[in-house]
């Protein structure tokens, strides 16, 4: 258990305890609506790992989670409330689709191609507000979330007119080409190497927070912005790079989803991507591998939601549901301070065997908060 | 020439005030804990809230009092767990915005599939809506009568709020303490104001504005409860107050100026012209708006700066 808080860099009793709470709550909700909890939640949990391919769709569910987690968190850790990544995300996949159908290359080529472009395009956009953040301090979180309309609508433009697939019904583009789509490897399902670069990409920022001066800045600027300013670290620049680093993994994001699995743009085709990003960063505390884990955990939920919806009485919305009620107890910095204070609450916490534990660990971690 | 009138007459006037009362519902309330300095994004789980528990009630009882009481409950009810969390427990403010959200659309859509076994939408003969009147001496009016006709109820009550609103930010201790908490909480703790208190309290009013904009969405626009019908009213709601600059009168004309803009989309749909450029303009516009407010600001406090060196 240490060793697995420290490699997560956070403490795991918060998370677990978010989750019992919800899962609780859950229970009452689901025997309410006159079903059995038992039964439903193990049928999410055969939805999520019951066999190669429900474990595999989980996977695939979660690639575009981590990579806008990812995303998210970059910001967050300057201490830029992105929002916006869900508009990254679709300006990407729309720039995907323009490389990956028009430009003829070898796979080798195109493939980075694609991503390279989808970046520069998701980093272009996010460039707006984290500018106009670090420069005029305008609210950035307004900003990205009004942002975020206009490249949703933009995109739905570009797809219901210009580049429309005539044959089709729905608003889509034609297909992308062959040479632009991510090796599936694991047939029959569609898990593809988009999981490498989600992998690779959260080592990378792992290794960039720790490691290089760019990652120290980025952690100075979001814990104090003023103290940065004051050990002469440009906190303007630094804000602007992170916000570009944040966009360009969200247009990776939106691209890796569009050459992974639809090979194609189709309108609307984002469930809130951008916004599980958030909540797996805020579930993960913007520690990049965490957020593989969380990712992960967020991709089996809502695949496992998906069977219990299929298989039992209860909707597939209560696992949704349930995932907010987690980010309201994982967040509530004073929920768990007020419970500390109250010393009797802590000790009756530290009788179950196991939570003494964690919870030292916590304190150990944090110095100061559990 | 046609299609300009095809545009702009009074029937795309009439449309666009029954599409800018729900966000102005919304404003009005996101306006308060605006002034008390939160950024309340949770408007969008509210509404969605107030939207539900409204159509829930006038199926269940037949009565449009106690639907819209319901809803106005149900909508402060959301507005206490999103205060509880993040102002009293100290989620961040955004963050818990986000959770209340997700909770609404989730939840909504998780209630409206167990207890009436539908997907997507209900409608049923038994929920009633609200009642339809003319606003009496103005509808009389030559020409302009026609703004004044025919409307829900609740219309005419939204717009009669902006007054109300404007009073008691204005003219009322309370609305001071709202006010005077947003400018400076430190300085406000200092006369025996509590921020915390206060801030819920501006929290709360937002919950009951918005749950009688779900109320309007859902048994005034149409009858019937959609999957996630609020469709993101809320963030247009948000940006017309920061377009409004945060003022009540503001924030009605900027509903009015969006739900103006839908409007027209709207027609140019028909007529077969991409109406996304057009729908994009509150965003676009309330950007701007947003980066030229700073901006001015940055300037004039360089320029202060100066001239105190």
């Amino acid at each position: 258990m240490k060793r697995l808080s420290q490699i997560f860099g956070c403490n795991l009793l918060r998370p677990m305890l978010a989750i019992g709470i919800a899962m609780l709550i859950g229970t009452f909700i689901i025997l309410l609506s006159n079903q059995d909890p038992l039964f439903a939640y193990s049928k999410m949990f055969k939805g999520a790992f019951g066999g190669f391919s429900r474990i595999t769709e989980s996977i695939e569910r979660s690639i575009p989670i981590v990579l806008t987690g990812l995303a998210t968190a970059v910001a967050f850790r300057t201490g830029v409330f992105n929002a916006g990544v869900e508009g990254s995300l679709y300006l990407g996949a729309f720039a995907a689709f323009i490389v990956g159908h028009y430009v003829v290359a070898p796979s080798i080529i195109h493939v980075p191609l694609t991503l390279a472009v989808a970046a520069l395009v998701g980093a272009a956009w996010a460039f707006i507000p984290g500018y106009t953040k670090a420069m005029y301090k305008v609210d950035e979180t307004v900003t990205t979330i009004l942002l975020n309309y206009v490249a949703i609508l933009f995109t739905a433009y570009l797809v219901a007119i210009p580049f429309k697939d005539m044959t089709a019904g729905s608003q889509q583009t034609p297909l992308i080409l062959d040479t632009a789509h991510l090796y599936r490897f694991l047939p029959p399902s569609r898990v593809h190497i988009g999981i490498f670069i989600a992998i690779f990409l959260a080592i990378f920022l792992y290794w960039l927070f720790r490691r290089t001066i760019w990652g120290y800045n980025f952690n100075m600027t979001g814990m104090n912005p003023h103290y940065a300013n004051y050990i002469g670290i440009n906190v303007e620049r630094t804000m602007i790079n992170s916000m570009l680093i944040s966009g360009a993994i969200g247009g990776i994001a939106g691209a890796v989803q569009i050459m992974g699995i639809l090979h194609r743009f189709i309108d609307q085709f984002s469930p809130g991507y951008g916004f599980e990003g958030i909540t797996v960063s805020l579930l993960a505390r913007n520690h990049p591998l965490g957020i593989l884990a969380a990712g992960f955990f967020y991709g089996a939920l809502q695949t496992g939601a998906t069977y219990m919806d299929r298989t039992t009485e209860v909707p597939k919305e209560l696992i949704t549901s349930l995932v907010a009620i987690i980010i309201f107890f994982v967040t509530a910095e004073g929920l768990f301070t007020y419970t500390k204070q109250n010393g009797a609450f802590r000790k009756k916490l530290e009788n179950i065997p196991g939570v003494r534990k964690l919870l030292q660990e916590g304190v150990d971690r944090n110095g100061h908060s559990t | 020439m046609d299609i300009l009138h095809n545009l702009f007459n009074l029937g795309t006037l009439v449309a666009g005030i029954r599409i800018a009362t729900p966000i102005l519902l919304a404003g009005l309330g996101g306006l308060h804990t605006m002034q008390a300095n939160i950024l309340n994004i949770g408007m969008e789980g509210m509404m969605l809230f107030g939207a539900f528990s409204a159509v829930l009630v006038s199926y269940y009882t037949g009565s449009i009092i106690f639907a819209t009481i319901a809803a106005i409950l149900v909508g402060v009810l959301a507005a206490v767990i999103f205060g509880l969390f993040g102002v009293k427990f100290k989620c961040n403010i955004i963050v818990a915005g986000i959770a209340i959200n997700l909770f609404g659309v989730a939840f909504t859509i998780y209630l409206l599939r167990s207890i009436f076994h539908v997907r997507g939408a209900l409608s049923h003969p038994k929920i009633v809506g609200f009642p339809v009147m003319d606003f009496p001496v103005l509808s009389s009016l030559p020409y302009i009568g026609e703004l004044f006709k025919g409307h829900s109820i609740i219309v005419y009550v939204a717009f009669l709020m902006v007054f109300l609103v404007h009073l008691f930010l204005y003219r009322t201790p309370k609305g001071l303490h709202i006010r005077s908490v947003g400018e400076h909480a430190e300085a406000a703790a200092s006369v025996g104001i509590s921020p915390d208190r206060i801030r819920f309290q501006a929290v709360m009013i937002s919950g009951f504005f918005c749950g009688l904009a779900g109320a309007y969405l859902s048994l005034a626009q149409t009858r019937m409860f959609v999957e996630n019908m609020v469709a993101g009213r809320g963030f247009i709601a948000l940006a017309a107050i920061y377009f409004g600059g945060g003022t009540p009168v503001g924030t009605m004309l900027a509903a009015l100026l969006f739900g103006f803009a839908e409007a027209v989309s709207l027609r140019l749909q028909t007529l077969g012209f991409p109406s996304q450029f057009v729908l994009m303009t509150p965003y676009l516009m309330t950007v701007f708006i947003l980066i030229i407010i700073s901006y001015v600001k940055k300037v004039h406090s360089q320029k202060r700066k100066y001239e105190i060196a």
